[in-house]
């Protein structure tokens, strides 16, 4: 393969105009997986990075999107294996991980709370509906957009959403966290 | 980013809280999402340039590691140089005293007594 400079700036021009079209995507995969928004991060990373070092070995993937979705699913299900190595049984998303958007120390000791049970009830729910609610919240992806990253139809994923929410909502319910209507 | 228009009721009913969880989960992933979004992870040349920079301390270290062994090296022949002086003299003439001793009786050496001075106070 060539790997002079002036034949690298193309592919590298390349290389960032994937990261900018399906980092996100890749995020919320692992996200869903694990909801913990740095892992997910690395391991996005990581991904990008293994796309780069197969291309400087000469390989020609077809696919980009979905071979990147490929190897993070991997690489978040390696990290599974060696997180539950390091933690025993209490994998990372038990622990309560919330960054704060710089609220009063009050107002923040109640949205940690608050998130903590969010996040935990999250952990009760299939991938799937994680996954879904990732592209919608953390993204602002709308229903084609998810469509098309799920394969399924735009009806589909109102349906998964809906019924996802409602979940998570009469969990929080009964944990507290929402009253009653 | 587009923003989904508000969702289809699809179960009639049964979501009874959509406002209240649709807020929540906003807040909540967006806390989460990375603000801002990282770059592309730095590759190839990009990262050749730093790897290029650990080059002048290793050539440093093995310089230093090769002045220290030669030190070592100098040191110890300049040594057993200076001993080989004394030490290798007095082996020879020994061995030559020893050596004239075997070719006279035709035995070989045997270990020569030596009596000791007798301790003061004892009586044979």
């Amino acid at each position: 393969m060539k790997s002079g400079p002036e034949l690298q700036a193309p592919r590298h021009a390349e290389f960032e105009a994937i990261h900018r079209r399906h980092s996100r995507e890749v995020w919320a995969l692992v996200y869903a997986r694990w909801l913990n928004a740095d892992i997910a991060m690395d391991i996005t990373q990581e991904a990008f990075l293994r796309l780069w070092k197969q291309w400087e070995a000469g390989e020609n993937i077809i696919n980009v999107r979905a071979w990147l979705l490929r190897v993070a699913r991997n690489l978040a299900e390696d990290h599974a294996k060696s997180s539950f190595r390091r933690n025993g049984t209490h994998p990372p998303e038990m622990m309560n991980g919330i960054r704060a958007n710089n609220p009063t120390p009050l107002e923040r000791l109640e949205q940690e709370e608050t998130f903590a049970r969010l996040r935990k009830e999250l952990t009760q729910l299939s991938e799937s509906d994680r996954e879904i609610l990732t592209l919608r919240y953390a993204l602002d992806y709308n229903a084609s957009e998810i469509a098309e990253i799920l394969a399924i139809t735009a009806t589909a994923v109102h349906m998964r959403l809906s019924r996802a929410r409602q979940r998570l909502a009469d969990r929080l319910t009964a944990q507290g966290v929402m009253q009653n209507p | 980013m587009n923003t989904l228009p508000r969702p289809p009721m699809n179960v009639p009913g049964r979501e009874q809280r959509p406002g209240e969880i649709d807020g929540l989960l906003r807040r909540f992933f967006r806390a989460e999402r990375p603000d801002p979004w990282p770059a592309a992870p730095a590759t190839g040349d990009r990262a050749s340039v730093p790897a290029t920079r650990p080059t002048r301390p290793l050539l440093r270290s093995r310089f230093a590691l090769a002045a220290s062994l030669l030190l070592l090296l100098v040191g110890h022949l300049s040594l057993s140089g200076r001993f080989a002086d004394n030490v290798p003299n007095a082996a020879d003439s020994a061995g030559a005293k020893e050596a004239a001793h075997h070719d006279a009786s035709g035995t070989l050496p045997r270990p020569q007594r030596t009596t000791l001075p007798p301790k003061p106070g004892h009586v044979p």
